[in-house]
């Protein structure tokens, strides 16, 4: 990655700065590694755009990733409020474990979510716009300007994208959700935003096998940005060359 | 040109059959509209599309008619641009479909959006690195473009201009159709598709579907008056579109090959062309057999390419090879599950590694027969209000041949003459 | 010339309507037991807020909430830009009625959002936010109780 000369730019010396009540909070509740998460997930200043220095991303150790746990998925079903009508075919499902079974049997578990790409297929194809990556790196679908027309499904490589088929009975307040649009992972923005860790990550700190790492990938200083140095990591499809701002270890 | 055409209106003299034909195209355009209304009230959970396959029945639709809408335009390209003088009275018929066409296919396409309340904003923020975006531009230049060209092939005084409007409506399908291919030639996610030659197939085949479509609507014209197309013409349009037929045939092939060329897409053609259930069916019976080889024999055979049952028999099976083409397109590419890990057995929530089922359901279908009902209904009104075919075709079998053949065509509506205020010098 | 006459026929019996069709509908309007009551719908009832003060003074809010939410909508869906004071959900958690107006059955969107929801009917102007957006007051999962 070429984040050598962004490393000591004033605006993120000045992101390192204090935290903010939220952070704190979050982190006492976070009882292992709050250390860590504050080094991970530094705010922004209430009123300020999100900066193009950051680039948020998600490292999956698959070494750790269980078959038996679905810790990320209650989590974000419970956090996002997705939680479907018993039909599979329909039903969203914002992050989804898989099992990938190797020719001589071994198997991998590992989560599987919106890959937050810097060269987004979804967003490129939108019509509207609505699909957009955010300057640090977040691709969103702004549901004010979703017409529903699919497009974005059908160039997304990882089929993370979901549309709304039924109406939606209750929501929750921390992401609107409406018939007739197209939804997937946020990596949890209105959290890191406040500076706390995604749904999926701190749950499976907390309850599931800690093989979630968040962190800005523009960093080097960052927890996820060392583990990648150390161990390495790759993309799902590496070879469409997206980009993907969420990575595994021991896919290969 | 050489020869004065007069032009008519249809329907005029024998209303009752008119209009009942309009009242039946009518109400299943307004079933279609009822079948649209219930989906976006309860959602499209009640069709057979789903987080897997997204774009079903209607989209088939909405797209084989969009192509043929560019392509129904040859007849008039034909005469206007490469001057083909025996196509040339019929080159208002062919704008008029054109634009139905379009219209129909394009109505489809947005009331099985999610939010179609919300086209104001397909309208107002582009994206223009979209594809899709362009295609709103090039679809509504199209309708523009064609208004324009009929404009001048039916004001007198316009019509020094219509082989420059002609020239631009020409070239303004050729690049519409290149962007319906590439909305799927851009998708390197789906691995049925194949980049570039996306755009030359859908060229292809819109000429082909194009003229099928327009030969039916010529014949039916002509045949609700008792009247016999010039064999020579019959022959022309037979030839094109014989043409046409063979280069999506041969396209196809080629992309299947190339495909095949690749070594990590033998599973994607071995599902599409063997494996894949009712996709390859699909592909084999209706596109190859029915809409490709036996209409090829019908419009190149010396016995029956001047046949107007023929020629009709050809563009209905044509038609339906569109639809199927199509439908392997869409949903066939889409029914080939994504690999997110290639060679690895994959298993998940997402019917991970499985290949998709779909089943379409009544109100997709009644959406998509609701939109060629609309086309029907566009084509029959133009008909019946503006003067679009001609009374007499440059060496048109007159008098003699009804003479000749008692019973050989139906006389029962053969009553309609033009109305003299209708008729153009 | 027989078809122009016709055509200028129809024409003008088709403006003798509407003129006829408009004339009537003001004078229906502007009667005098009409404009005493000051239309047929009576002027909306609004549930008093939980807290003291809004973002602006009531007047700029009564004609600019809909541009302060856009823009805010904008900004923070697209740039991250956060100010939870600005965010729909705030507008809820201060007008949003608590108690039930039944007893004991829980309130509808829509006799929750009163505020909101008897002024649009009254101008007639649809209300699609909680079509998406939760229309329940109270914290969202982590907000609220950060301070």
């Amino acid at each position: 990655m070429s984040n050598e000369q962004r490393n000591d730019s004033p605006v993120n010396a000045g992101r390192r700065r204090l935290l903010g009540g939220a952070a704190a909070l979050a982190g006492l509740t976070i009882a292992p590694g709050v250390f860590l998460v504050h080094a991970s997930v530094p705010t922004r200043p209430e009123g300020t755009p999100a900066s193009d220095q950051v680039r948020w991303g998600m490292l999956v150790d698959t070494n750790r990733c269980r078959v038996d746990c679905d810790a990320c998925v209650t989590a974000c079903r419970e956090e996002n409020g997705w939680e479907g009508h018993d039909r599979p075919e329909t039903d969203a499902k914002w992050i989804r474990k898989m099992t990938v079974t190797e020719r001589d049997g071994r198997q991998t578990s590992l989560p599987m979510m919106c890959q937050h790409c810097a060269e987004p297929p979804c967003a490129y194809v939108c019509p509207t716009g609505a699909t957009f990556r955010r300057d640090d790196g977040i691709v969103l679908v702004d549901k004010h300007l979703c017409i529903g027309c699919r497009y974005c499904m059908m160039a997304c490589p990882y089929q993370v994208r979901f549309f709304v088929h039924e109406p939606v009975a209750s929501r929750s307040p921390n992401h609107p959700r409406g018939k007739g649009t197209v939804e997937g992972c946020n990596l949890c923005v209105h959290r890191i935003d406040q500076g706390v860790l995604p749904a999926c990550v701190e749950a499976c700190g907390e309850r599931g096998q800690g093989a979630l790492i968040f962190g800005d990938l523009n960093d080097p200083r960052s927890r996820i940005s060392r583990a990648i140095a150390e161990y390495g990591a790759e993309s799902v499809r590496a070879d469409l060359e997206l980009d993907t701002g969420v990575r595994y270890q021991g896919l290969s | 040109m050489a020869s004065r055409i007069r032009y008519q209106l249809i329907g005029q003299q024998q209303p009752a059959p008119f209009w009942t034909l309009a009242a039946v195209a009518a109400v299943v355009v307004l079933a279609g509209l009822a079948a649209a209304a219930y989906m976006a009230t309860v959602g499209h959970h009640i069709t057979g599309m789903n987080n897997q396959v997204v774009w079903g029945v209607p989209h088939v639709f909405a797209v084989t008619l969009i192509l043929a809408a560019s392509g129904a335009l040859n007849v008039a390209s034909v005469g206007s641009v490469f001057g083909r003088v025996d196509h040339k009275p019929l080159a208002r018929l062919s704008g008029v479909l054109a634009v139905a066409l379009l219209i129909g296919g394009l109505t489809v396409l947005v009331l099985d959006l999610g939010r179609p309340d919300r086209l104001i904003v397909a309208m107002t923020h582009y994206n223009l690195r979209s594809i899709f975006a362009w295609n709103i531009l090039l679809y509504t230049g199209f309708l523009a473009i064609v208004a324009v060209y009929l404009w001048t092939l039916m004001e007198p005084r316009m019509r020094v201009h219509s082989t420059k409007a002609g020239t631009v409506a020409f070239a303004w399908r050729i690049i519409l159709t290149t962007g319906t291919g590439s909305i799927f030639g851009f998708l390197l996610a789906r691995e049925a598709y194949g980049g570039a030659i996306m755009a030359p197939l859908f060229i292809a085949a819109s000429l082909a579907y194009g003229t099928a479509a327009f030969s039916l609507l010529f014949l039916a014209v002509m045949r609700s008056q008792g009247r016999r197309a010039p064999e020579q013409l019959l022959s022309g349009i037979s030839g094109m579109m014989g043409v046409f037929v063979m280069a999506v045939l041969l396209l196809l092939a080629i992309h299947f090959l190339t495909l095949l060329y690749t070594p990590g897409r033998h599973d994607v053609v071995r599902f599409l062309l063997l494996e894949g259930g009712s996709i390859p069916a699909t592909l084999w019976l209706g596109k190859v057999v029915i809409g490709g080889i036996v209409p090829a024999v019908l419009l190149f055979h010396g016995a029956t390419r001047r046949r107007a049952g023929a020629l009709a028999a050809a563009s209905i099976m044509v038609l339906i090879g569109g639809f199927a083409h199509v439908f392997v397109m869409i949903v066939g590419a889409q029914s080939y599950p994504l690999q997110l890990f290639p060679g690895r057995e994959v298993s998940g929530a997402v019917f991970d590694g499985r290949a998709a089922s779909y089943t379409p359901t009544a109100p997709e279908l009644l959406l998509g027969l609701g939109g060629i009902a609309l086309v029907v209904l566009i084509a029959m009104i133009a008909l019946r209000f503006l003067a679009l075919t001609p009374k007499h075709l440059p060496d048109e079998p007159v008098d003699e041949p009804v003479a000749a053949e008692p019973s050989a065509e139906d006389e029962s509506g053969g009553g309609e003459e033009p109305a003299p205020a209708a008729s153009h010098g | 010339m027989i078809k122009k006459a016709r055509g200028w026929r129809w024409i003008t019996a088709a403006l003798a309507g509407t003129v006829a069709v408009a004339v009537a509908a003001t004078a229906m309007a502007w009667s005098g037991e009409e404009r005493e009551r000051s239309g047929r719908v009576p002027v909306p009832a609004l549930p008093a807020p939980q807290g003291e003060e809004c973002i602006e003074d009531a007047d700029t809010m009564r004609r600019q909430h809909m541009h302060i939410l856009d823009e805010h909508k904008r900004d923070s869906v697209r740039k991250g830009v956060r100010r939870p004071e600005r965010d729909l959900q705030a507008c809820v958690d201060c007008h949003a009625v608590r108690e039930p107006v039944i007893a004991d059955q829980p309130l509808t969107p829509r006799q929750r959002l009163a505020f909101c929801a008897n002024c649009h009917s009254y101008s007639a102007v649809s209300l699609d936010c909680f079509a998406c957006h939760s229309s329940e007051p109270g914290a969202a999962v982590n907000e609220g109780n950060d301070e």
